[in-house]
């Protein structure tokens, strides 16, 4: 797993480490018009307003790169040529969609951090930037006071969130791999065929997401006052429980998809 | 020493209606050079997939040293596609290290020393390589490994004769007595001298199976000439 994690790291971010530097040196040179006046007015603005476009495309780039890179390291490194390499090599088909979810992971949260740090870039001083990324670790003596009197489990709601973050997300990029997997089992209109199974997939899970919550409706009866009164009393455990409900939630659905996957991959893979 | 390397029993595909291969019952021991003839679209590209687990048998099954394709299999199989596997960014030497990192029985010095010998350096790009270039890195890495089973499919289809020489020196130079060289070709005159078997496949079907020299024996002729009168138009 660690050398496929390696080569597939490599296989993503020689093509976006530059882009991100590109992305945070135009925002850098973005900061410096708007700072400078007569920067701005140099050839009536046009040089500032080109900067500012160039900016425009490469957020939409970065975007649109990220997502792109995510169906493309799935199809081009599974489905297509570099398949006959990946698919021949001594690992378990599981090993391939693991690394390729992780790295697809990390690379759609670079992409984010990146572009978080850009508009710092763009809309803060220095000074503000470093305020605003040590509030999060100063907050005030009251806030921590009141955190640990009121809702002493906080970290473990903290914990349940950024595992919320991960499990949705890898969610959706699973679902991307289940529909091109299916895809690939065609002997033509491959392409055609993962978009329509990426909408029967959708439209199957939520259709059943909504016939189970209408039987669950049918037979749901109400709280007694009682059970209302403990679950005021007892808030923690209410959060973390829907917390929990969420994660579970999405949990299956992410289960389907992976499960989906990799038997198509194990099963019925057709690389012709 | 294995006589049942590789046991294909009623190995069949079909894509939709089209039968690329019908009921291919084959068994080939170690210590083999086995070429795997026919015109284009007999089915030899989809017999080689099969082995490897690319494409999934409609009926029968495939065996090598005993087990049905996957990670055991991949680990004592190299195999050679008939079309590019690499990817672009990779500089040569970075793909001769990913073959070393995977394969326990990849020779990292052969490799280099296989490169040096075709002229070609390990710090280019791959992008930056030729159509003919790219195949000889393929077939480096595939040969620089010290597989079982070697599976491949067009291995001198696409590169210049001096280069053809080089690489079937190669593959002999790879054979011993535990390993087994399938070739798939139609350039069998080339080959020729260096098969042990033969086997001819017709329309997804094999029609012959047997040793380069029975053959020549009970028919008189070269396997080229042979070809060239079973596959007639």
């Amino acid at each position: 797993m660690r050398k496929l994690l390696k080569y597939e790291f490599k296989s993503v971010f020689y093509l976006l480490l530059p882009l991100y530097a590109c992305f945070m040196v135009v925002s850098v040179a973005c900061r410096l018009f708007m700072n400078i006046e007569f920067l701005q007015d140099i050839f009536n603005g046009v040089p500032f307003f080109f900067l500012g476009m160039v900016y425009f495309g490469l957020f939409v780039g970065m975007i649109a790169i990220s997502l792109m890179l995510v169906i493309q390291r799935f199809h081009k490194g599974l489905l297509s040529e570099e398949g006959y390499l990946m698919f021949t090599l001594p690992v378990k088909p599981w090993q391939l969609i693991v690394s390729k979810g992780i790295v697809a992971t990390v690379m759609v949260l670079a992409g984010g951090a990146v572009i978080v740090l850009s508009l710092m870039v763009l809309t803060m001083t220095f000074r503000e930037s470093w305020e605003f990324i040590s509030s999060f670790f100063h907050i005030e003596k009251e806030a921590w006071e009141w955190m640990w009197q009121n809702f002493p489990t906080w970290p473990l709601l903290l914990a349940e969130g950024i595992l919320f973050l991960l499990v949705y997300l890898w969610k959706h990029i699973c679902h991307t791999y289940s529909a091109m997997a299916f895809g690939q089992a065609s002997n033509k209109n491959r392409t055609v065929l993962s978009v329509v199974i990426y909408g029967a997939e959708w439209l199957g899970i939520t259709m059943f997401w909504l016939m189970l919550g209408s039987i669950l409706n049918r037979v749901s009866f109400q709280l007694p006052s009682s059970m209302d009164m403990w679950f005021n009393r007892h808030y923690q455990i209410t959060i973390h429980g829907l917390m929990w409900f969420l994660l579970l939630w999405q949990g299956l659905e992410l289960a389907f998809y992976y499960v989906t996957t990799h038997w198509m991959l194990s099963k019925h893979l057709n690389l012709q | 020493m294995n006589e049942k390397l590789l046991v294909c029993s009623g190995l069949t595909k079909l894509f939709g209606t089209k039968q690329a291969l019908t009921g291919v019952d084959l068994t080939v021991g170690s210590g083999k050079i086995v070429g795997l003839l026919g015109p284009n679209g007999s089915g030899k590209t989809t017999f080689l997939k099969l082995i490897n687990g690319l494409i999934q048998p409609t009926g029968g099954s495939v065996l090598i040293d005993g087990q049905a394709p996957g990670v055991y299999t991949h680990s004592i199989t190299s195999y050679l596609p008939d079309r590019m596997f690499l990817n672009d960014w990779m500089k040569v030497i970075d793909l001769i290290r990913f073959f070393d990192d995977f394969y326990s029985d990849f020779d990292f010095p052969k490799a280099m020393d296989m490169l040096q010998s075709l002229g070609l350096s390990s710090s280019e790009r791959l992008k930056t390589l030729s159509k003919g270039t790219k195949e000889k890195v393929q077939l480096i890495v595939t040969m620089a490994r010290k597989a079982k089973l070697y599976l491949l499919d067009e291995p001198i289809g696409g590169v210049d004769p001096a280069a053809r020489d080089y690489i079937l020196n190669t593959i002999l130079t790879n054979y011993s007595e535990d390993s087994t060289v399938i070739i798939s070709t139609h350039l069998i005159a080339d080959i020729e001298r260096v098969l042990d078997e033969i086997v001819f496949l017709k329309n997804g079907e094999m029609t012959l199976y047997d040793t380069v020299d029975n053959i020549r024996e009970r028919e008189g002729k070269s396997v080229d000439q042979l070809f060239r009168e079973v596959f007639a138009c």
